[in-house]
């Protein structure tokens, strides 16, 4: 009976119609929660894909390099680069060939370079073979004049660097001669690209060529050096799940190929985006099920309001299951309409977002992506969410009474377990607790719990709100009366009497404070660490590096210039944990940086979990070598402490390695350890430096400076010099930016709370009409009215934040237990006390200003009809 | 013919350590077209009994059959249904729904039972016109007067044809003229629609327009009065009958 069905949901309609404000107000609450789950899946990618291009300049977009697997430069079949095509997840694979040539202008001036390149020749040209077509999306090349290459595999045409063609006085649209396998081979110059991306190799001194054409000129023909491989961005994006990718491709490809991280990737800060993004998902998810539970609270105020009604459509027949279906249809079409406007606001407040997110992170973000599938997964999650929220509240409605009708004063709706309720909320806390605290989930667990002990979390305290209203009250009238005058009193006494829409008000105050305080408190813990460790282990006040390994001779060289008092070198070396001996860690790679126990001291400190470490002892522990210390990260993971030792597979079999300390680290997601340079030497063979961390004397300005150091060692070195400070503030700016966002998904708790107290006030003054108008012909005037009313939702508001300030607390475990559990950092948890007292006062004023409208509308209550009709 | 029968109905409410009889074995038989009123003082369970009787509650003990179905055997979704179709009431306090028209409030219980409205023009202009609301139809409850709210209720009441209409103090909340209205119109329903209608009232005015009263005390029936016609006679009966129930109850307890 299609057409029955309909006519009875009318009843629904009407009902909405009937309370346009409330109706709205709820609405409202759903457009902003859909908007703000659109908005930052939007802005995700749009922001991630800027913040990416940062380091894309200088490392290139590659999310894995696959080389040989014998000396890096060494050559293989191109069938390789299909195979790893067709590997689900590889998005793009980018064939490189390269290899080394000559000038045929230079071949006099030939000579081996023996101090710092090896065997390699000082003046060689890098040919840099690409497919034309596609490699644009794997590089920046920065044209600066002509154009770049056809898209066309063969042609016998080359871009070269304009530094270096201006200093072998080369013009753009001349051929170049260069030496092959058999002779001597034409290329015309169409291009001229800036020194930076590719154009940063070999210092320059490259020719960038299509594919073919290289592969003939190197006699390489069917063979590749280099694939570069772009995941699809979710994996991209999780760490572990890139991880894994790289593990499948170097089963495709079995033995004589190895799977890397492009080196400059792997470093410092590239991960953060990674648990940024993570950390926002998971945000969305959490805003979502706050989101949830002031719906499920809205539709529990409106059964309460409609107790007597519901009471009587029973009366005159109507069977539980109609009046469910009339909650869940009201649902319903609050859900869609509100997910509509919602998808809409999204796109707008995205709009915003990433506008000021480009601003921040100075670079373009390119127009809005808005995937056709976010829009409809957001328009479903809305009314999903909606529908699940009103399923509790409907629940009590088909429990309603017919007698319910007829009661001549509305009787206060039961809490939705009995009298005890209450206990059922400790319990619910208790179990919240010791999911978050006490039991060991699995890791891949942790979250979706933690998710869910959010929203437990939160129910349980609705429960246990209501027995603590009575003490608040008293606690409060004193203090309500002094603001408010008698009204006050009587204001404060009233939130006692409804007691069950009182709890629901205070809890989504308590929802919108404690999501403040989580918020808060997770930024500025997370802030505070990377801050210190920015300060503090990011030291020194340059950085040599180079896209060619360096040799120690080099930091000698450094140090005896006039400028340079210090200088530590540093070398980076992915390493893999003894898989037997640590089962479940298979896929692990960890980055062992090695230091120079004498010097890096002087340039940089560790920042130790347990301060009672310090960075001297500690240089001269790992000075005995077979000593590390690990991140907290690392710590977490593999279970250990000081003390424990840590097996690594090296060259000459399993060594084990003590633990010496724990230390706090941001780079390489985490995931580092902290040895000796001659450790990495012994057993790993590895002797060359990465980094030099150069400290300069007093009086010297490191700009200054390290612009001239790279104009003196730059040129025959192939050394990037770069500040401290410019590596710290785009650490620290990117941190910042990260957090900008997370902000405004507090703020926006803050507002649907806030719009959750103007709902339930108003059901108040609705339901209270008759009594108003009570008090009105008893002589109230109706500022005393408005003060009542005031001073009722003041209470609310104090008692609301007081509970939002204890909860938020537990949220903000939940969030750090996010970002640790996806992101890989171990954050220590600092008590925001700022925060607290802020978000306790955002409580009160949110009170009082969402207390003005219902305020306004009570004093207006007219005394006739309020009493005429019961 | 019965239309309504209570056997041996009990009805017990407990109050932490005290438990309240609000009904006590009570026999109460109602005939097809018979219009019954029920009188008793305050708290002498008029309300209980009404509540039992159209399913509104559970009875303690006892058997209530109402148009054929055994109340006292079915779950509430079968009382439900039944009770949207063999039951109109009607209570002191109308209790309308205030976003409804009075139209509206009047084809609710057809739109709950899933109804074609259309074929039911006829019948709520009937009805309509038998209360005297024409003009009122699109009125909501809160521009009606008390008088005019309990006939949109009593309207509401007859629309599905009901087997038995109660009635609780329907004229309570309403001056002696409106009230004097509203039981002609309950009256002329029996009359002319063969209405059956029990009606609780503790107006021994109103009782007389039942053609039978029956007297509860103290959640017991104790005693019967067959109406005459006579109506200011028939007061000074049922008066007389109250008081000498009340003395009863004096001089019965302790
Ligand atoms: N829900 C309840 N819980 C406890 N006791 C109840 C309840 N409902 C009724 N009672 C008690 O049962 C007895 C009968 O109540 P009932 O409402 O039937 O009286 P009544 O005859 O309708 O009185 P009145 O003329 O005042 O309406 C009273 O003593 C009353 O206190
Ligand atoms: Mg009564």
């Amino acid at each position: 009976m299609p057409t029955s069905l309909a006519s009875f949901s009318a009843l629904a309609l009407r009902n909405m119609r009937e309370r346009p404000i409330r109706t709205m107000l709820t609405a409202l609450g759903i457009v902003l929660g859909v908007a703000v789950v659109l908005a930052v899946s939007i802005t995700n990618e749009s922001t991630l894909a800027s913040i990416r291009s940062i380091f894309d300049q200088a490392a290139g977009r590659a999310d894995l390099t696959i080389a040989s697997s014998g000396v890096i430069g060494d050559s293989f079949s191109d069938g390789a680069l299909a195979r790893v095509r067709r590997v689900p997840g590889v998005q793009l694979a980018f064939p490189v060939v390269s290899g080394r040539t000559l000038l045929a202008s230079e071949v006099d001036k030939w000579g081996l370079d023996v101090s710092v390149g090896g065997t390699r020749t000082a003046n060689d040209l890098l040919l840099f073979g690409i497919d034309p077509a596609q490699d644009r999306q794997v590089r920046d090349y920065d044209l600066m004049a002509g154009s770049f290459l056809p898209a066309v595999l063969d042609a016998y045409d080359v871009l070269l660097v304009k530094d270096y063609a201006d200093d072998k006085k080369l013009t753009l649209g001349k051929d170049i001669t260069i030496l092959t396998a058999t002779g001597q081979e034409k290329l015309r110059i169409v291009g001229l690209i800036a020194k930076s991306g590719p154009g940063l190799q070999n210092n320059g001194a490259v020719a960038i060529l299509p594919l073919k054409t290289a592969q003939m000129l190197l006699d390489k023909s069917g063979e590749l050096t280099q694939i570069d491989v772009l995941a699809t961005p979710d994996i991209a994006m999780a760490p572990r799940k890139l991880e894994a990718l790289k593990e499948t491709v170097a089963a495709v490809l079995g033995n004589g190929y190895q799977v890397l991280y492009p080196a400059a990737r792997g470093q410092i800060v590239a991960r953060m985006l990674a648990s940024y993004q993570t950390g926002l998902s998971f945000f969305s998810a959490v805003a979502l099920f706050v989101g949830a539970f002031l719906i499920y609270n809205t539709f529990t105020m409106t059964i309460v309001e409609r107790t007597r009604a519901i009471g009587m459509l029973r009366l005159l027949g109507t069977t539980r299951g109609q009046v469910t279906w009339l909650v869940l249809i009201e649902a319903a079409i609050l859900g869609i309409v509100g997910s509509i406007v919602g998808v809409g606001f999204g796109i707008l407040l995205a709009r915003g977002l990433s506008r000021s997110i480009a601003a921040v992170a100075v670079t373009e973000i390119s127009a809005l992506h808005i995937p056709p599938e976010g829009l409809i997964w957001s328009l479903l999650v809305g009314l999903g969410v909606t529908i699940v929220s009103a399923l509790l509240p409907a629940w009590r409605a088909r429990n309603i009474s017919p007698l319910e009708a007829l009661r001549s004063s509305a009787r206060p709706i039961g809490a939705p377990l009995g009298r005890h309720s209450w206990l059922w909320g400790c319990l619910l806390i208790l179990f919240a607790y010791l999911a978050l605290y006490r039991i060991p989930f699995r890791p891949e667990v942790q979250v979706p719990i933690g998710m869910v002990s959010v929203f437990v979390l939160l129910l349980g305290a609705t429960l246990v709100v209501p027995v603590t209203i009575g003490l608040a009250e008293r606690i409060l009238r004193p203090g309500m009366a002094a603001l408010y005058g008698s009204a006050g009193r009587l204001g404060a006494a009233n939130i006692r009497r409804a007691w069950a829409r009182t709890a629901l008000t205070v809890g989504t105050l308590m929802v919108g404070i404690a999501m403040v305080i989580g918020i808060q408190t997770m930024t500025v813990s997370f802030e505070l660490d990377i801050t210190h460790w920015v300060q503090t282990a990011i030291g020194g006040d340059l950085y040599v590096r180079s896209p060619v390994p360096m040799r120690e001779e080099l930091g000698t060289r450094l140090l005896s210039d006039a400028a340079v008092a210090e200088v530590s070198p540093i070398t980076y070396r992915q390493v893999q944990p003894a898989r037997r001996e640590n089962p479940g860690t298979q896929a692990d790679t960890l980055l062992f940086v090695g230091v120079d126990p004498q010097t890096y001291g002087r340039v940089a400190s560790f920042v130790f979990e347990d301060s009672r470490y310090d960075t001297t002892t500690a240089l001269a522990e790992l000075a005995q070598g077979e000593r590390l210390l690990i991140s907290a990260t690392v710590a977490d993971r593999y279970k250990l402490q000081v003390g424990d030792t840590l097996a690594l597979e090296t060259r000459r079999g399993i060594v084990h390695f003590q633990v010496i300390g724990v230390v706090v680290d941001f780079s390489s997601q985490g995931m580092v350890v902290n040895g000796s340079r001659a450790d990495l030497a012994r057993h790993y063979g590895e002797h060359t430096v990465d980094q030099f961390i150069v400290n300069l004397k007093p009086g010297y300005d490191p700009r200054i400076e390290a612009e001239r150091l790279e104009e003196r060692y730059g040129k025959s070195r192939h050394i990037a010099v770069e500040t401290a400070a410019d590596f710290r503030a785009k650490v620290t700016r990117l941190a910042a930016q990260a957090f900008a966002l997370f902000d405004v998904l507090g703020l926006t708790g803050v507002v649907i709370a806030a719009l959750g107290v103007v709902n339930t006030l108003l059901m108040n003054v609705f339901e209270r009409q008759h009594e108003i108008g009570g008090l009105r012909s008893l002589g109230m005037t109706r500022g005393q009215v408005a003060r009542m009313i005031l001073a009722e939702s003041g209470a609310m508001g104090i008692i609301g934040g007081a509970f939002g300030m204890f909860f938020g607390l537990f949220l903000a475990r939940i969030f750090l237990l996010g970002v640790q559990e996806i992101g890989g950092y171990t954050v220590k948890y600092h008590l925001p006390l700022q925060a607290l007292l802020a978000s306790w006062a955002i409580a009160l004023a949110v009170s009082q200003l969402a207390g003005l409208y219902p305020a306004w509308k009570a004093a207006r209550v007219r005394i006739v009809e309020a009493i005429q009709h019961e | 013919m019965t239309i309504l029968e209570a056997r041996q109905v009990s009805k017990r409410y407990r109050m932490g350590e005290v438990t309240v009889h609000a009904l006590d074995r009570v026999d109460f038989v109602v005939a097809k077209g018979e219009f019954v009123a029920i009188m008793g003082p305050s708290g002498s369970g008029k309300s209980t009994l009404l509540h039992l009787l159209g399913g509104l509650d559970n009875v303690s003990e006892g058997e209530i059959t109402l148009a054929g179905h055994r109340l006292t055997q079915m779950d509430d979704h079968q009382v439900t249904l039944v009770r949207r179709r063999n039951v109109g009431f009607i209570f002191q306090f109308f209790n309308l729904l205030p976003m409804l028209t009075a139209e509206e409030n009047i084809v609710l219980p057809l739109l709950i039972d899933g109804q074609n409205l259309r074929t039911y023009r006829d019948r709520v202009n009937h009805l309509l016109q038998l209360v005297g609301l024409a003009d009122r139809r699109h009125h909501k409850p809160d521009q009606l007067s008390g008088g005019e709210q309990q006939r949109v209720a009593i309207a509401r009441a007859l629309v599905t044809n009901p087997a038995i209409v109660l009635a609780d103090e329907p004229t309570g909340n309403l001056d002696s003229k409106t009230g004097e209205e509203i039981l002609r119109l309950l009256r002329r329903s029996c009359d002319e629609l063969q209405q059956t209608i029990v009606m609780v009232t503790h107006d021994a005015r109103a009782a007389s327009f039942a053609d039978r009263v029956v007297f509860l005390m103290d959640g017991r029936i104790v005693g019967e009065l067959h109406t005459t016609g006579n109506q200011s006679e028939d007061i000074r009966a049922i008066q007389r009958r109250l008081r000498e129930s009340e003395q009863a109850a004096e001089t019965g307890k302790p």
